[in-house]
């Protein structure tokens, strides 16, 4: 119970601190609104060029919520692999791990502590796009609901496969490359720029089998077809949660005695 | 310095630039995969998409490949290559130019050679590289790539300094000129056509990505002497202004009086 207070706090110290600057975070709401814009145009011609009122199973409000949702997912995660990468080269790793708390559970709870508020942000801009560029409420309070709680266990995926592959650096020194894949790998597999459901049926058997699909596809779909699969979904991210955990740890304690401190 | 003097000057100061780089060639090769990579799945984005809608407003997934390819090339060559440029206003803010000021050469060029973007040169290699494996290269062809490369390069060249000299009167314009700059790199990467109304007229005006999203069709694939007379005015004109107002801000520059040590 301690420790739960202590990630608690943690969590609401690095929230608090993403709401500290609340000008600097509006800025970094740029990218979303100008990408959407650029999403809006190349959707909206597409829907017209193929005279279709619904693609993939989306009509074009729905399309742009769901993207919506994608980009809300992906920019507000951290980047792992610069923050451990720098504990293991600068040496202040050896201070972290004297901390009484586990430094893995503190990594979850700053990630979650910054992704939340920033997730919360995005996809109230960007759905605010959306409706302005639609002139439609494309998402319910069901989809919101949905959503929300799919993005619990996506976001632990997320920290999970992402922490691993930073953990890497105990051994490379710089987990920075293999991360960046791995993002590249999320924008395409994990349905961040189209929707699964418009994919071509051999990448379509790839990116199912792919936890990946599971962060990003899984949670925004539920934005605008909420409760749809739904238990399906949560088993699957579970599961897939269960096994990533399991590797993350297994390498931290491999890694860890693997560490050599030069400093810090 | 005599005018010939310089012109052998900026080689070896780039020169220099990069082997600074290559001093650490793992890390290096590293970082222009990774950009690489990064332009090649933005290119598997477009197969996707094309894959499912193989032609909007006359565009296909050739055009496309040839918009990477000479965006990619230009942006990689202007913020490789100029690798102060991205930083500029950052240096302005803070009072970074003396020592660029104070040696007898011209300013700008010298600042903005004096550094390279490793991540960027992965742009640079990647333009190239599409435009041989993907887009039937010919000696025509090759002109005309270099010609639209030579064009919109020019183009984000002056919108780029003309925007980190906004840092001479506004203060801090570094957030605001990293938002614009990423905003123009996200409409030049997608074609021109699906732009319309009030949007075009903005990409054809104060954030000009609309003449490099319209080079793969207009200049590559059916040149129109007209719109490439226009994009060459357009060009030489934004860097007439850019270079203006570069020199009235520079009056208008303070120092940092920061002691700095270029090895």
């Amino acid at each position: 119970m301690t420790a739960l207070r202590k990630l608690w706090a943690v969590a609401f110290a690095y929230a608090r601190s993403v709401w500290a600057y609340p000008g600097a975070e509006a800025l970094r709401t740029i990218f979303l609104v100008v990408i959407l814009i650029v999403f809006l145009a190349l959707w909206r011609t597409t829907y017209r060029t193929m005279d279709a009122g619904s693609l993939g199973g989306l009509g074009l409000p729905q399309m742009l919520e769901y993207l919506a949702g994608t980009e809300a997912i992906m920019l507000s995660t951290p980047a792992f692999a610069d923050r451990i990468g720098e504990d293991v080269r600068t040496g202040g790793l050896a201070v972290q791990l004297t901390r009484p708390i586990s430094y893995l559970a503190f990594q979850f709870a700053v990630a979650a502590g910054e992704s939340w508020p920033r997730l919360l942000l995005n996809l109230a801009v960007g759905s605010a796009v959306v409706m302005l560029a639609t002139g439609t409420v494309p998402v319910s309070l069901a989809g919101l609901a949905a959503y929300l709680i799919a993005y619990i266990p996506a976001f632990l995926l997320y920290a999970s496969l992402f922490l691993t592959l930073a953990l890497t650096s105990f051994w490379l020194e710089d987990a920075w490359a293999v991360s960046f894949l791995a993002s590249r790998a999320v924008m395409i597999l994990g349905g961040m720029l189209v929707p699964l459901s418009l994919f071509p049926p051999v990448l379509l058997r790839i990116a199912r089998i792919l936890p990946l699909q599971l962060m990003v596809y899984g949670p925004a779909l539920e934005l605008v077809h909420p409760f749809q699969g739904y238990a399906g979904l949560l088993l699957a991210q579970c599961l897939w949660l269960l096994l990533l955990l399991g590797l993350l740890l297994f390498l931290y304690r491999k890694g860890v005695t693997a560490l050599h401190v030069h400093g810090g | 310095m005599s005018t010939a003097d310089r012109w052998r000057f900026w080689p070896r100061l780039m020169l220099a630039a990069m082997r600074a780089q290559l001093a650490y060639p793992g890390a290096f090769s590293l970082t222009v995969l990774a950009m690489v990579v990064n332009d090649g799945v933005w290119l598997a984005f477009w197969w996707l998409y094309f894959s499912r809608f193989p032609v909007i407003h006359g565009w296909r997934l050739e055009d496309v490949a040839a918009l990477w390819a000479i965006g990619a090339t230009a942006i990689g060559v202007v913020q490789g290559f100029g690798g102060n440029l991205p930083r500029l206003s950052r240096l302005i803010m803070q009072g970074e130019l003396d020592v660029y000021l104070s040696l007898p050469k011209p300013a700008l060029p010298h600042l903005l050679l004096s550094r390279v973007n490793v991540a960027s040169l992965g742009d640079v290699v990647f333009g190239p590289l599409v435009f041989v494996a993907l887009l039937h290269p010919t000696l025509p062809r090759l002109g005309l790539f270099l010609l639209a490369v030579v064009l919109a390069a020019l183009i984000f060249f002056a919108f780029l300094l003309l925007l980190h000299t906004l840092a001479f009167f506004l203060g801090r314009a570094d957030v605001l000129a990293d938002q614009v700059t990423i905003s123009m790199v996200t409409f030049s990467t997608y074609p021109s056509p699906i732009f319309q109304g009030g949007l075009r007229i903005l990409l054809f005006t104060l954030l000009p990505a609309g003449f490099i999203d319209t080079m793969p069709v207009s200049v590559l694939r059916s040149p129109n002497p007209g719109f490439i007379a226009e994009a060459a005015a357009f060009a030489l004109l934004l860097n007439a202004i850019a270079l203006f107002v570069w020199r009235v801000g520079l009056r208008r520059y303070e120092s940092g009086n920061l002691f700095q040590a270029r090895l």
